[in-house]
């Protein structure tokens, strides 16, 4: 029975390795919701609207922000990434409003 | 007379209703009788092999009655079937049927894995009948890198190992010398001399002429020729 | 018991026959996993980071249109919108884009107004290395700029339009690189400043910032600015995180497609396997079966094979996907994400882990493959064994 001793030791080690992995996301996001609070107020004061991850244009910078006629903006809930996409119909939920 | 197994009136089709439909055992009857050796004799495509298969629970009668033990078999669903041959029948095959890429033992214990058997007593059945069959030293040896012969007693070892009442052999010296056929036939008689009844089938003379030879059933075209206790 | 035992001990004897074929096979499962599992964890942990922060975001941002286009705001629509009902605090926000072409890349301008007093609490942010600019002449940057010009508190930062639309900065604060995902690539600077630089009329802002006392009247007073201003465009916060929702799905589905002639490969294999069983394999289950086997240990034993590659492979690939996004910055990812970006932002994501997408993942790619070493080996199992003879 080795070979099933060192499979189930490989899988428990993995197994345990995953979950403490697990344990230590949740307590890290735990240990750092102060500075997640401190984000959020400068979100807050600044009035920031959107993520600084594509600077290229104005319809990646500020999504949010883009006007409906800007091309190729990811918005508004469009899956598609042209307007007028060939697989999602446009959502209705934006025109209701 | 005692017989551990009766075949009565069993026929075997393969592949039924196609155009090569073969009728490869035709309403034998036979007895296999307790505690002798018997040989099934025939040239090749006589339905001995069949017949064997038949006896030995590994595949159903078309029609007819298979009684092992004074029980009717042939109806029996497929695990209780399985169960019936692990526990009666240990069977040794013309090309062996090792597992290659595993070791001696391994293969030899193979049979009692899935079963409730006590691994370290299992262990012990391992070492006891390699050791009577001379493998010993071949505990450990991958079964490919075996001579033929040890093959053949590995394979052996196999059919033991579950303590059946019944071996059955397939053309057992069809792949060994003469000198090795000898040898075969010596662990054959020993383990007759045990208790254990055995059933063989062969066309070799060196096998059914030998004296010792009890139950001689004769096969030719799927229907027994001539069955005669010798 | 001990038949269970010592079935899953033949199983691994019997894949370690295969070692190489076997290894490869592990080999590749857990890549595609760690792959695909990479993805979901990146693209999890940047939308949940995003939308907790973007919760903090103003409740209405007010646009005006003209044209269809993105239009300055006068300041004068203050004054009526503070008369509608239900309406707080309302803030001006003056910013825009610029395009230094010393590093081609684009920054983000915005504008505190150091005179207002509504607007006196932006000095009080944290999460930045000096301070928020209080004069003219003053700014502060984010980490990504800070890096990309190679400059630091103190130095001088001078951007141009033209002769006359020129501004020379004292850097006075820098954004500590943990608030990257927000401030990468902002340059604030006073409103004096930014009006001046971007030659915008005094009466006009970019857009207005509108607070509502009680959140569950927002879409009422986004109605009532509709029909006081039909030009404008008021953004609700709803909408903001809407469409960050669907970037994040949107880019993870983009690159999952790309990674789809992986999956399919993938897939193909494991049909393959599924369709047929080798002569040897079959021979083995004949073996098996003729030497006492039930048809009910064989298909163990094939459960076993199946799961024995595929959950080891599964775990080691999860386990690979959490080292390579959450230590190593999803280095193999980034590229992909990161496409064009002069200006990415360097940050370690939030280590935010869905475990529903782990169940999902588990059931798309272990459940299937378990199911394609069984199936095949049914039909074997199930015949009688007398076949070995023949």
């Amino acid at each position: 029975m080795l070979k099933t001793k060192l499979f189930a030791a490989f899988i428990v080690i993995e197994a345990a390795a995953l979950a403490a992995l697990y344990v230590s996301s949740v307590s890290t996001v735990h240990l750092k919701e102060p500075e997640m609070a401190l984000k959020g107020s400068l979100v807050r004061v600044m009035k920031l609207t959107d993520v600084a991850f594509w600077t290229e244009a104005r319809y990646t910078r500020h999504p949010s922000q883009a006007d409906f006629f800007t091309a190729f903006q990811d918005f508004p809930m469009s899956v598609d990434h042209f307007p007028a996409g060939s697989i999602v119909p446009p959502s209705q939920i934006h025109g209701a409003q | 007379m005692d017989a551990v197994i009766r075949a009565e009136d069993v026929s075997k089709v393969f592949n039924a209703g196609l155009a090569d439909e073969v009728r490869a055992v035709a309403g034998v009857s036979v007895e296999i009788p307790r505690g002798r050796i018997t040989v099934l004799k025939g040239p090749s495509g006589s339905g001995k092999t069949t017949l064997l298969g038949l006896i030995g629970c590994m595949s159903r009668p078309t029609e007819g009655k298979i009684i092992v033990e004074g029980k009717d078999v042939a109806k029996l669903p497929e695990r209780f079937l399985t169960n019936v041959r692990r526990k009666t029948f240990g069977f040794i095959f013309q090309h062996f049927n090792l597992i290659r890429g595993l070791t001696v033992s391994e293969n030899v214990m193979l049979p009692l894995y899935p079963t409730d058997i006590d691994s370290k007593q299992m262990q012990q059945r391992m070492e006891e009948i390699l050791g009577k069959l001379d493998l010993t030293a071949k505990l450990n040896v991958k079964i490919e890198k075996l001579s033929g012969g040890q093959q053949q007693r590995a394979a052996i070892a196999r059919a033991l190992i579950n303590e059946p009442a019944v071996v059955l052999a397939d053309e057992p010296t069809a792949h060994l010398d003469t000198k090795l056929s000898g040898d075969l036939l010596n662990i054959i008689t020993a383990l007759n001399k045990e208790g254990k009844t055995i059933v063989i089938a062969t066309h070799d003379p060196l096998i059914y002429e030998k004296p010792y030879i009890d139950n001689i059933i004769e096969m030719r075209d799927g229907a027994v020729k001539e069955a005669a206790l010798l | 018991m001990r038949g269970h035992g010592r079935i899953i001990e033949y199983a691994l004897s019997s894949l370690s026959r295969r070692k190489l074929k076997n290894l490869s096979v592990a080999a590749i499962f857990s890549i595609l996993i760690a792959v695909l599992s990479s993805i979901l964890f990146l693209m999890h942990a940047y939308k949940t980071e995003t939308l907790k922060l973007l919760d903090s975001s103003p409740e209405i941002i007010l646009q005006n249109m003209s044209a269809g286009r993105h239009e300055l705001i006068p300041l004068e629509y203050i004054s009526t919108l503070s008369g509608i009902a239900g309406v707080g605090k309302i803030v001006p926000r003056y910013w825009g884009y610029y395009y230094d072409s010393l590093t081609s890349a684009n920054y983000t301008l915005m504008a505190v107004d150091a005179d207002d007093a509504s607007d006196k609490n932006k000095q009080d942010v944290k999460l930045i290395n000096g301070r928020i600019p209080q004069t003219v002449g003053e700014c502060a940057i984010g980490s990504g700029v800070a890096a990309i010009r190679q400059i630091g508190l103190n130095d001088d930062f001078f951007m141009t339009l033209g002769t006359e639309q020129n501004v020379n900065l004292k850097i006075v604060g820098i954004f500590t690189s943990n608030s990257a995902i927000v401030t990468n690539d902002l340059v604030v600077l006073t409103k004096n400043d930014l009006v001046k630089f971007f030659n915008m009329p005094v009466d006009k802002a970019t857009d207005i910032t509108i607070e509502v006392n009680n959140p569950s009247e927002v879409t009422t007073v986004a109605r009532k600015i509709r029909r006081a201003y039909p030009d404008s465009r008021p953004i609700l916060k709803i909408e903001l995180t809407r469409t960050y929702d669907n970037i994040f799905n949107w880019r993870g589905g983009i690159v999952l497609t790309m990674f789809f002639g992986a999956i399919a490969a993938f897939m193909i294999f494991v049909w393959d396997k599924a369709t047929g069983i080798n002569a040897r394999e079959r021979q083995e289950i004949g073996i098996l079966k003729a030497i006492g086997w039930e048809t009910s240990d064989v298909l163990q034993l094939k459960f076993w094979e199946g799961t024995i590659v595929s959950l080891s492979s599964f775990l080691t690939g999860l386990i690979l996907a959490y080292a390579h996004v959450f230590y190593f910055n999803a280095q193999f990812l980034a590229p992909v994400l990161k496409g064009w970006s002069v200006l990415f932002p360097k940050f370690q994501p939030m280590p935010y882990i869905d475990l529903y997408q782990i169940f999902v993942l588990f059931f798309l790619t272990v459940v299937p493959y378990v199911a394609a070493s069984i199936v095949p080996s049914w039909k074997a199992a199930t015949s009688d064994p007398d076949a070995v003879m023949r």
